[in-house]
C-alpha cells in the first residue's frame, strides 16, 4: 500500500488537509499561552461554534462565502465577550482555575449549541465553485479540499508576515519572550493579548467554518480536535509560529496515516509521538527561549 | 551540632581535595561565561570567591551544585566525579548551598523548613506509613540546629514574618541541615544592614572548623577575613588564586576590582 | 506535622454520622445515590493527594478510574475471578498504568502537566472506545458485586454495597491521612512549596512525584473497581476527561489539601448532578422542567461561579472561620 505512489499522493493530501486545520486552531492557543501562560480549553468549543454559525449564515444567506466572512467575525465577537466578561478579571489566578473556568466553558457551549441548534448531525454543502475534483499528479482529489490547504497556507504566511513586520507582531514576539520586560517597557501587553486572543478566536472559527462542509456539525466535535490541537501546542512547544506550524504538519500526518495503515491503534500512534517528543524535549520541538 | 562528624565520612585525606573543579568551561549562547576554571578546596578550607558582576561567580557555584551541567570539564568531590549527577545526588554525597536569593517554604515555620531539610538528611523522606511528628529524632536535630544558629526564638514563625537578615540566616540553617561536608554559600550577606552583616559574619565564622567552604562575596572585608583562600574571577577567568594577603597586594586585582570600589 | 489542620477530624467525623445516617434511613434510591458519593469521594481524595500535597494539577485522573473499571470488568467477565481479586488486579493495573504514564507526565510542570495529563486520559479513553476485545464504546456488562454469603449479606442489595462503598471511602481517607501526616507527605507538601530548594537538599523529586502519581493512580484504579461492580457495565465514557474535570472540582469546591474536603466536594457535586438532571427539581424550584435536559449548561455555569468565588474551598471557608471565631 505504502509503495502505491496515488495511495501516498491522496494520503499526504489529506494529511496535510488536517494539518492546516489544526494550524489554524493551535496558532491562537499557542501564542496565548505563550504569552500569558494561559491555556483556553474552550478553543475547541470556538471551533465548533463556528462551524454552527457557517449552518445558520448558509441558511439565511444561502451563500458559503457569506459565511465564511461572517461565522469567524461571530466567533471573535463571542472571544471578545468572553475576554471582558471573565479572562481579563483572572489573570492573577493560578493556571489551574483559569483552566478549569474554560473547562466549565466547554459544558456551557455544548448545551448552548443543543438549545440552539438541536442535538442532530447537520451539514452544509460545498460551495459550488469549489465542489469538483482536480487532478494532482494523476490522482483525483476533491477541490474544496485542496482550498483548505491553500488557505491554511495563506494563513500561515500572512501570520509570518504579521508577526516580522507589525508593531503588535513585535510586542507579540517580545511578550512570549519576557512578558514583564515588555511591560516594564511601558507597552501595552494587554491589548496586544486581547487583540491576539480574538484573532486566535478568529481563526479557531475560521477552522470551524472551512472544515463545516467536510465534516458532519454536532454538539460534541470540539472534544476531538481540541486535544489534537492540545497535542499540536505540546509538542511544538507553546509560543512560536513555527512550532505550531511543524506540531500541526507532525500530528496532521501522522494521524492521518496512523488511521489508514493501523485504524486498530486507534489514536494511540499520536501519544506514542506526543510522549516521545516530551522525553526528549520536555518543553516541546520548538520552546521559545525564556529570558531569566 | 553534629556537623563536627562530617568530617569522620572518611571522604579523602588532607592531600586529595574535597572539592575539585577541573577546567570548568561554560557558555551562554555566544558569551563565555566561565572559561576553563579550575578550582581545588582541601578538606577544612574556607575559600572566598570574588570577582566584579558577570564575572561568572553564580554559574560556577552552579555547576558546582549541579544546576548546570558544564559545556566541558569536571567537577569531582571527595573524589567522586559529580560532573553529571543532579543537585539532589550530590548533596546526598555531602555538598549543601544556600542561594542568593532566599530559597525557602515561606508559607511553613522555621520549625518545619527544618524538619524538612532534617527529613532529607535523616533519609525518611520516603516513610509514608508512620506520622512524621513520631520521627523525634528529625525534630530534635531541627530544634537543635536551631539553638545553635540563634534561631530558636522564631522556631514556631511562619517564615515570611521575619526579618531579612533571620530569613537569611535560616537560608544557611537548611544547608547546614543537612551535615555537609562542604558549604557553598552565595553572597551570604547580601542585602544586609551592617549589624545583620556581623551577625552573619559571626556566624559563618562559628561553624565547625572541619567544615569547608566554598564562599561568593561582595563585602571584601567579610571575605578577607574569614577565607583561607581566594578566587578572583574576572570574565569568566581566573585572574588570581592566593591567601586574602596576596589578593589584597596584588596590582591585578588592584587595577581591576578594588580599583573600582 | 506540615501544616496545621485542627479541623480535619470533627469534619470527618461529621461526614462519617451524615453519611450513617443517610445510610440508615435511607430507601433504594438513596442507597444507590451514597454508593455513588462514596466512589466519587474515593476518586476525589486521590486526586486531592496529588493537586492539593504534591501541586500535580491532573486533569487525567479519570484514566485511573477507567483502567481499574476495565480490569475488574476483564477479570471477572473474562476469567470468572471473584470480585475480590478483580478489586485488586484492578488496583494493580491502575497503579502499573501511573507508573508507565507517571515517567513521562512529571518530566513537565504547570499547565504543560495539566495538558500531558489531558492527553493521557483522552489516550486511555481512545483506547477503550475502539478497543474490539472490550465492546469498543458499548463498554462490557455483567460485572458481580462481592459474594458475601460467607457473612449472610447480599451485595446486590443496595443498603449493603452502598454500606461496603462507604467503608472503603472511610478506609481510603484513613490510609491518606496516614500518607500525608508522615515524612513523605511533609516531602510532597515541600516539593510543592519550592521544588528548587527540596532539590538543592537532597531530595530526588522526581521519585517522590512518580511515587505519588503511582499511589493516586492506584486508589483511582480501585474506586474504577467499585463503579463497575456498583452499575454493573463499563464504558469508556468513564475515562472521558469530562470526568477528570469534575474530580478536580470536587477537589477545588471541598478545598484542595484537605481529603475531608475532597469527599465534601464529592458530596456536593454528586448530589448537583443528580438534582439538576431531575425534572422535579426544576419544577420544585418553580422552573421549566426542560432545563433537566440541558443541566450541563447550568452546570457548567455553576463550575464557572465556584472556580472564581470558592477561593480554599468549602473546607478553607470553614478553617478560616473557625480561626476567627477563636480569635474573638
Amino acid at each position: 500500500m505504502l509503495l502505491d505512489p496515488g495511495f501516498l499522493i491522496v494520503q499526504t493530501l489529506n494529511g496535510l488537509q488536517l494539518s492546516m486545520l489544526l494550524f489554524l486552531l493551535s496558532i491562537g492557543l499557542s501564542v496565548v499561552f505563550g504569552m500569558m501562560n494561559f491555556i483556553n480549553l474552550a478553543h475547541g468549543t470556538l471551533y465548533m461554534v463556528g462551524a454552527y454559525l457557517a449552518l445558520s449564515s448558509v441558511r439565511w444567506f444561502d451563500s458559503y462565502w457569506v459565511a465564511l466572512v461572517l461565522a469567524p467575525l461571530g466567533v471573535a465577537l463571542i472571544g471578545a465577550v468572553f475576554y471582558a466578561v471573565l479572562l481579563r478579571h483572572m489573570q492573577r489566578q493560578s493556571p489551574m482555575r483559569q483552566v478549569l473556568v474554560t473547562f466549565g466553558l466547554i459544558f456551557v457551549g455544548f448545551d448552548a449549541v443543543r438549545m440552539v441548534w438541536g442535538a442532530l448531525p447537520h451539514t452544509i454543502p460545498i460551495p459550488a465553485a469549489l465542489d469538483g475534483s482536480v487532478t494532482v499528479f494523476g490522482e483525483i482529489y476533491p477541490t474544496y479540499r485542496l482550498f483548505i490547504i491553500a488557505l491554511g497556507v495563506t494563513v500561515l504566511i500572512a501570520l509570518h508576515f504579521g508577526l516580522e513586520r507589525t508593531r503588535l507582531g513585535a510586542v507579540v514576539r517580545a511578550g512570549v519572550d519576557d512578558r514583564r520586560m515588555v511591560a516594564a517597557l511601558g507597552i501595552d501587553v494587554e491589548r496586544a493579548f486581547f487583540l491576539v486572543f480574538c484573532l486566535g478566536c478568529w481563526l479557531a472559527g475560521l477552522a470551524g467554518v472551512v472544515s463545516a462542509p467536510v465534516f458532519s456539525i454536532f454538539p460534541g466535535m470540539d472534544m476531538s480536535i481540541l486535544i489534537l490541537t492540545l497535542i499540536v501546542v505540546v509538542v511544538g512547544g507553546p509560543g512560536s509560529l513555527k512550532g505550531a506550524v511543524v506540531g500541526s504538519f507532525v500530528i496532521g500526518m501522522v494521524d492521518t496515516y496512523g488511521q489508514v495503515l493501523a485504524p486498530e491503534l486507534a489514536r494511540v500512534t499520536i501519544y506514542a509521538l506526543m510522549a516521545a517528543v516530551l522525553l526528549v524535549r520536555p518543553q516541546g520541538l520548538f520552546p521559545v527561549s525564556q529570558a531569566h | 551540632m553534629s556537623t563536627t562528624t562530617a568530617h569522620a565520612r572518611g571522604h579523602g585525606s588532607t592531600d586529595t581535595p574535597i572539592l575539585h573543579a577541573e577546567a570548568i568551561t561554560h557558555t551562554f549562547g555566544s558569551l563565555l561565561v566561565t572559561d576553563s576554571v579550575t578550582l581545588e578546596l582541601a578538606p577544612g578550607e574556607r575559600h572566598g570567591l570574588i570577582g566584579p558582576n558577570g564575572a561568572g561567580k553564580t554559574t560556577l557555584f552552579n555547576i558546582i551544585a549541579g544546576e548546570i551541567v558544564p559545556d566541558s570539564g569536571s567537577v569531582h568531590l571527595g573524589g567522586v566525579d559529580v560532573t553529571r549527577l543532579k543537585p539532589d545526588r550530590r548533596a546526598r554525597l555531602g555538598l549543601a548551598r544556600s542561594f542568593q536569593h532566599n530559597n525557602l517554604f515561606t508559607d511553613l515555620t522555621v520549625r518545619e523548613n527544618l524538619s524538612i531539610a532534617g527529613a532529607i538528611a535523616h533519609r525518611v523522606g520516603h516513610v509514608a506509613w508512620r506520622a512524621f511528628a513520631r520521627h523525634r529524632e528529625v525534630h530534635a536535630s531541627a530544634e537543635s540546629l536551631a539553638v545553635a544558629l540563634g534561631l530558636e526564638e522564631v522556631l514556631d514563625t511562619v517564615v515570611r514574618h521575619l526579618s531579612y537578615g533571620t530569613q537569611r540566616q535560616l537560608e544557611i540553617a537548611l544547608a547546614l541541615a543537612l551535615d555537609p561536608m562542604i558549604l557553598l554559600l552565595d553572597e551570604p550577606t547580601a542585602g544586609m544592614s551592617p549589624e545583620e552583616t556581623a551577625a552573619m559574619k559571626a556566624m559563618i565564622a562559628a561553624l565547625p572548623a572541619s567544615l569547608t567552604l566554598l564562599v561568593i562575596e561582595h563585602d571584601m572585608e567579610v571575605l578577607f577575613d574569614l577565607a583561607d583562600r581566594i578566587t578572583v574571577l574576572d570574565y569568566g577567568k581566573v585572574l588570581l588564586q592566593g591567601t586574602p594577603r596576596e589578593v589584597r597586594d596584588s596590582d591585578v586585582v588592584r587595577s581591576r576590582y578594588l580599583g573600582m570600589q | 506535622m506540615i501544616g496545621r489542620d485542627p479541623l480535619h477530624l470533627p469534619v470527618a467525623a461529621a461526614l462519617v454520622i451524615a453519611a450513617g445516617v443517610a445510610w440508615y434511613g435511607g430507601d433504594f434510591f438513596r442507597h444507590e445515590v451514597l454508593a455513588e458519593i462514596a466512589i466519587y469521594a474515593i476518586l476525589a481524595m486521590s486526586l486531592d493527594l496529588l493537586v492539593g500535597y504534591a501541586g500535580l494539577v491532573s486533569l487525567g485522573h479519570a484514566a485511573f478510574f477507567a483502567a481499574g473499571a476495565y480490569a475488574t470488568a476483564a477479570c471477572t467477565v473474562f476469567f470468572g475471578w471473584p470480585v475480590s481479586a478483580a478489586t485488586v488486579a484492578a488496583v494493580g493495573c491502575a497503579a502499573a498504568l501511573a507508573a508507565v504514564a507517571g515517567v513521562f507526565v512529571i518530566r513537565v510542570s504547570g499547565v504543560f502537566f495539566i495538558m500531558i495529563t489531558l492527553a493521557l486520559g483522552q489516550m486511555v479513553y481512545a483506547y477503550f472506545f475502539k478497543a474490539s476485545e472490550f465492546g469498543k464504546d458499548d463498554g462490557m456488562a455483567g460485572i458481580p458485586r462481592p459474594d458475601l454469603s460467607m457473612i449472610g449479606l447480599d451485595a446486590t442489595d443496595p443498603q449493603v454495597f452502598s454500606a461496603l462503598t462507604l467503608i472503603a471511602a472511610f478506609g481510603v481517607w484513613a490510609l491518606l491521612r496516614t500518607v500525608v501526616g508522615s515524612p513523605f507527605g511533609a516531602m510532597l507538601v515541600a516539593i510543592h512549596r519550592n521544588e528548587s530548594r527540596v532539590r538543592a537538599l537532597g531530595c530526588p523529586v522526581p521519585r517522590y512525584k512518580l511515587a505519588a502519581f503511582v499511589l493516586a493512580g492506584a486508589i483511582g484504579g480501585f474506586a474504577g473497581s467499585l463503579i463497575a461492580q456498583h452499575s454493573g457495565f463499563v464504558s469508556p465514557d468513564l475515562g472521558f476527561w469530562t470526568v477528570s474535570g469534575e474530580v478536580l472540582i470536587m477537589v477545588i469546591i471541598g478545598g484542595m489539601g484537605s481529603l475531608v474536603g475532597a469527599a465534601l466536594g464529592a458530596v456536593v457535586m454528586v448530589l448537583l448532578r443528580h438534582e439538576l438532571s431531575h425534572r422535579a427539581f426544576w419544577e420544585a424550584i418553580g422552573l421549566p422542567a426542560d432545563l433537566a435536559s440541558y443541566w450541563q449548561f447550568v452546570m457548567g455555569l455553576i463550575f464557572i461561579a465556584i472556580v472564581l468565588l470558592a477561593g480554599d474551598g468549602l473546607y478553607g471557608r470553614l478553617l478560616t472561620t473557625w480561626r476567627r471565631l477563636r480569635r474573638s
